[in-house]
């Protein structure tokens, strides 16, 4: 093992550590602009130079590596001064605008500068001048401010497998970029954002809001899928500016929902007073009247023989899930409650792996039935990280992936409504049965199946069942699990599904959401409690929502905003956002994880858990004496513990209706899946409305062209929408966007989000 | 020649991929295809097809052909094009001329030299000449100090230069290409 003395500090450090790491083991401070502890090291920007005993130059610390014997030091006066010129030299073109820059506060020049630059200038010359590009909603780039360390640039390379973002030209005229897009949004944007040491790559979000020093940061973990990244909000005045990742767990990456989509939190239209429906319109009431008027009224519909059901959003916290349960359960005598308005049927489960580590050590993956990078990003760039450096394939049977498929090894496209056809053909091949048969109308070809089979066989594989995949989709992943000796990893819907079902958010008799909206429809039950959904825009089939909803006596809305589904409410009440409230969240891997309260609710906006509270003292039965969040969470924990048995849910799912010309799949674009993403001004921006995409080739065949309107056509209802062509959807087949509280589309699915659909030229 | 689809699956699925381009970029896959699909060829491609293109540059098109056939977002391969000044995206002249600016040159003149060319030619540094026959571009040392001050025509140099000399330069490539 080598040995250095850095600064006169000796340290014994293993051979291949680079001088910067030596130093940051003896807590040397060296300044870095192009070195981040997750990107390869490039050293291209000069600043880490340091003087080595002996060595006739300076030394970049963040490439060299040490050699026994050496003395380094970082702070003679040969470095101070290359500092000084390399600092100097960088401002030659630094536009010094720190009083209106957003990053100042945090910026690695400014505190460079400040620390170890000369306060000097003996250039004056005119300095280059470029425009500032605003590259969409997302991001703004200022060319004069970038000081080249291209951290974007190796950023997008190395994690994203390469994306529209470059350097161009070189030397003095270096300039950085996207080369042909004026909206630059990829889904992991933010973390170029965070990734640029100075003011280059600002947030549109939070351009010109606040500075960085006058933010109050919190701990909390993100609300929109069940990676549960670690966020730190920044609050100012009661309103959420600034989301950082500071912690860089559990992956030092994070998604744009999670670096942006909080908007909704500040948003205007956002009603925070209790409402109560009288005739025609919804007047405001104070909070104690509403709970008043609601155990009122459920109490009346059960005194009467009615049932009440419950249907509550899988992003809220194990808090919420606990207490408003045992309102349902205790109090009210409910059996129907449930959390998976996503629709489907399953049950989270146990998974094999405990963390992202865990995911990225595996040699291969077999990923099933979701578009990773839209409802679990942080774990798409997980599984690209082994297959882009060439240690693991990737094998898919996705339909119209949109960000793995460029690692994957083997990618079966199967049509819509096909992929556990496709499924069941695999496990037939590893079973040596026959499987040709199943593969009729899929797309997918022999020669694809046998390289998977052959693949897996090779390398111990992790397994991903995506959240598209049905109860007997997941027994069939399962077998081939089994075949393989894994247990696969079943993803779900929503932030704390997982938590949700621990805490026993769900009907004893495993009736589903359909079972409850049918029981709706049919008059067995009479209240219906929702909470921070709109059923409208996520449920799957918004045709018997409507009827579900309409056939109610009596209907509790506790939500943000006025969506549809508060439309048809006798009584609305105001919910928090997740930065209002504390709380328990399970994530993916089981692990339990505490949000942290940012900023103390807005007006008479309530959390959950105080709701059933309350409605539980309005009742006469109150569910116990708790102040805090805080007093709750020790029952979660409790419960966290205990083994959880789910009931079957095996032959609950029809078939899919597939007939009509097209099979189509219903997927939720990027910037629209997640929790309250269509009151996200950006994303709203990004994806304004619903759009159908085709395979080029499909699309020429059917004599569309990229752009045109056309009309869709399901069950005689008609959607006038764009049509788009992309790569990744399969050929004969259609992917059609959802996630729209304004656009109607849930009307044309059926449960599942696969439909038949017929396409046409809208006339003029 | 004709592609074969058997031999050039990969080459057909990038022509379906951009119907609007796809006679530029067939073209340019004719070029290219002799080459494996690995990034180290990317700078004979893109010779390859600068050479072959009239104008000598790079259109849009190339460098998708390129980026394709490679599987590398566009972008990089701009930026690889941009970063080297022997390749250009706009259009050029037919002759490319390539005035030396460094010192040895400038000792012995090579400003005036300079400046005789964009009279001569009547176009700034950059331009290309409204015939569409010359681009005057600058470079470095071309390694003739002896014969300073030089310039380079396509790939022939010329040495020992006065105002005259580069008129009669001139005069003769265009009588010569006249003849052709």
């Amino acid at each position: 093992m080598p040995k250095v003395v850095i600064d006169g500090i000796e340290i014994e450090v293993p051979p291949g550590t680079t001088i910067l790491n030596a130093a940051q083991r003896v807590g040397v401070e060296i300044p870095v602009f192009c070195y981040h502890p997750y990107l390869k090291p490039a050293g291209i920007c000069r600043m880490c130079l340091v003087e080595v005993e002996g060595m006739p130059r300076l030394l970049p610390a963040c490439i060299t590596e040490v050699q026994d014997g050496w003395e380094i030091y970082t702070n003679s006066d040969r470095v101070k001064d290359a500092r000084e010129w390399l600092l100097e030299f960088v401002l030659v073109n630094h536009p010094l605008e720190c009083p209106i820059c957003d990053e100042a506060g945090e910026c690695e020049l400014q505190n460079f500068v400040f620390k170890f630059g000369e306060p000097r200038k003996r250039l004056y010359d005119e300095p280059f001048k470029y425009p500032t590009r605003y590259l969409g909603p997302l991001i703004v780039h200022q060319m004069n401010r970038c000081v080249l360390c291209r951290r974007c640039v190796r950023f997008s390379d190395e994690a994203m497998g390469g994306t529209d973002w470059g350097v161009y030209e070189r030397g003095y005229r270096t300039i950085v970029g996207p080369y042909e897009r004026d909206v630059f949004a990829q889904k992991y944007t933010f973390n170029m954002e965070a990734l640029c040491p100075v003011g280059a790559i600002t947030s549109n979000i939070y351009r010109y809001k606040t500075r960085i020093w006058k933010l109050d940061f919190t701990n909390s973990v993100c609300a929109h899928c069940e990676v549960g990244c670690w966020l730190d909000l920044g609050e100012r005045d009661g309103q959420l500016l600034k989301v950082l990742h500071r912690r860089g767990y559990p992956s030092p990456w994070i998604c744009d929902k999670g670096g942006y989509g909080f908007e909704y939190v500040n948003h205007s239209e956002r009603i925070t007073v209790p409402l109560r429906r009288e005739g025609n319109r919804l007047r405001g009431v104070t909070t104690d009247e509403a709970l008043e008027f609601v155990a009122g009224r459920l109490k009346g519909l059960v005194e009467s023989g009615g049932k009440v059901a419950a249907l509550v959003s899988p992003h809220l916290t194990c808090e919420d899930y606990l207490l408003m349960g045992s309102f349902m359960k205790e109090v009210v005598g409910s059996d129907y409650l449930d959390y998976r308005l996503y629709g489907g049927n399953t049950y989270p489960e146990r998974p094999a792996v405990d963390s992202l580590e865990g995911v990225e050590k595996a040699e291969a993956y077999l990923v099933v039935g979701e578009d990773l990078s839209v409802h679990h990003p942080v774990l798409a760039l997980s599984v690209a990280k082994g297959c882009k450096e060439g240690r693991a394939s990737l094998y898919l049977i996705v339909t119209g992936d949109s960000f793995l498929f460029k690692f994957a090894a083997e990618h079966a496209n199967p049509l819509p409504g096909k992929e556990e056809k496709v499924l069941e053909a695999l496990a037939s091949v590893l079973g040596g049965k026959d499987y040709a048969s199943l593969l009729e109308g899929t797309e997918v070809s022999e020669d694809t199946l046998k390289a998977m089979a052959q693949g897996l066989q090779e390398k111990k594989p992790l397994i991903i069942g995506g959240s598209r995949l049905t109860p007997e989709g997941r027994v069939l992943l399962k077998g081939v699990g089994e075949r393989l000796g894994i247990t696969p990893l079943f993803l779900d819907w929503g932030s704390n599904s997982k938590g949700a079902f621990q805490m026993g958010f769900w009907s004893p008799g495993g009736e589903s959401v359909e079972d409850i909206l049918n029981k709706c429809v049919s008059g067995e039950i009479k209240g219906l409690f929702v909470s921070s959904m709109d059923l409208f825009r996520d449920y799957p089939n918004g045709t018997l929502v409507k009827e579900a909803l309409s056939n109610l006596d009596f209907l509790v809305v506790h939500d943000m905003f006025f969506t549809e589904t508060v439309a048809y409410s006798d009584c609305y009440l105001p919910a928090t956002s997740f930065a209002e409230d504390g709380g328990t969240v399970v994530n993916m891997f089981w692990e339990a994880k505490k949000r942290n309260r940012a900023f103390k609710p807005k007006d008479e906006s309530m959390p959950l858990w105080q709701v059933a509270l309350g409605l539980s003292r309005k009742w006469g039965r109150p569910l116990g004496d708790f102040g805090t969040v805080e007093d709750v969470t020790p029952l979660v924990r409790e419960r966290l513990s205990q083994v959880v048995e789910a009931p079957s849910t095996l032959g609950g799912v029809k078939a899919a209706h597939l007939k009509g010309d097209i099979p189509a799949l219903f997927e939720y674009p990027f910037y629209r899946a997640g929790m309250r993403t269509d009151f996200c001004n950006a994303f709203v921006q990004l994806v304004p409305e619903p759009y159908v995409t085709l395979n080029p080739e499909y699309g020429d065949e059917l004599g569309f062209k990229n752009g045109d309107i056309v009309i869709m056509e399901v069950d005689g209802n008609q959607f006038r929408m764009k049509l788009f062509f992309r790569d990744e959807v399969p050929r004969g087949g259609a992917i059609v966007s959802r996630g729209f509280s304004d656009f109607p589309i849930t009307r044309a699915l059926k449960g599942l989000w696969y439909r038949g659909i017929e396409l046409r030229a809208a006339k003029e | 020649m004709h592609l074969q689809p058997d031999q050039h699956s990969k080459v057909l699925k990038i022509l379906q991929k951009y119907p609007p381009f796809r006679e530029k970029l067939h073209e340019y896959l004719k070029i290219i295809e002799k080459y494996p699909p690995s990034r180290e060829h990317m700078l004979d491609m893109l010779h390859d097809i600068q050479d072959y293109e009239p104008k000598h540059y790079l259109p849009r098109e190339a460098l998708m052909a390129v980026a394709e056939y490679l599987d590398l977002p566009l972008a990089e391969v701009a930026s690889t094009v941009s970063f080297y000044s022997m390749f250009s995206l706009e259009p050029r002249g037919k002759h490319i001329i390539r005035v030396c600016i460094s010192p040895p040159c400038q000792a012995l003149g090579g400003s005036t030299i300079l400046v005789a060319l964009k009279d001569a030619l009547n176009i700034n540094v950059g331009d290309v000449t409204s015939d569409g026959i010359f681009t005057l571009e600058t470079t470095s040392c071309l390694g003739v100090c002896g014969v300073a001050p030089a310039m380079m025509i396509d790939n022939d140099v010329y040495g020992n230069l006065t105002e005259e000399k580069i008129q009669r330069i001139i005069e003769e490539i265009r009588r010569r290409d006249a003849a052709h």
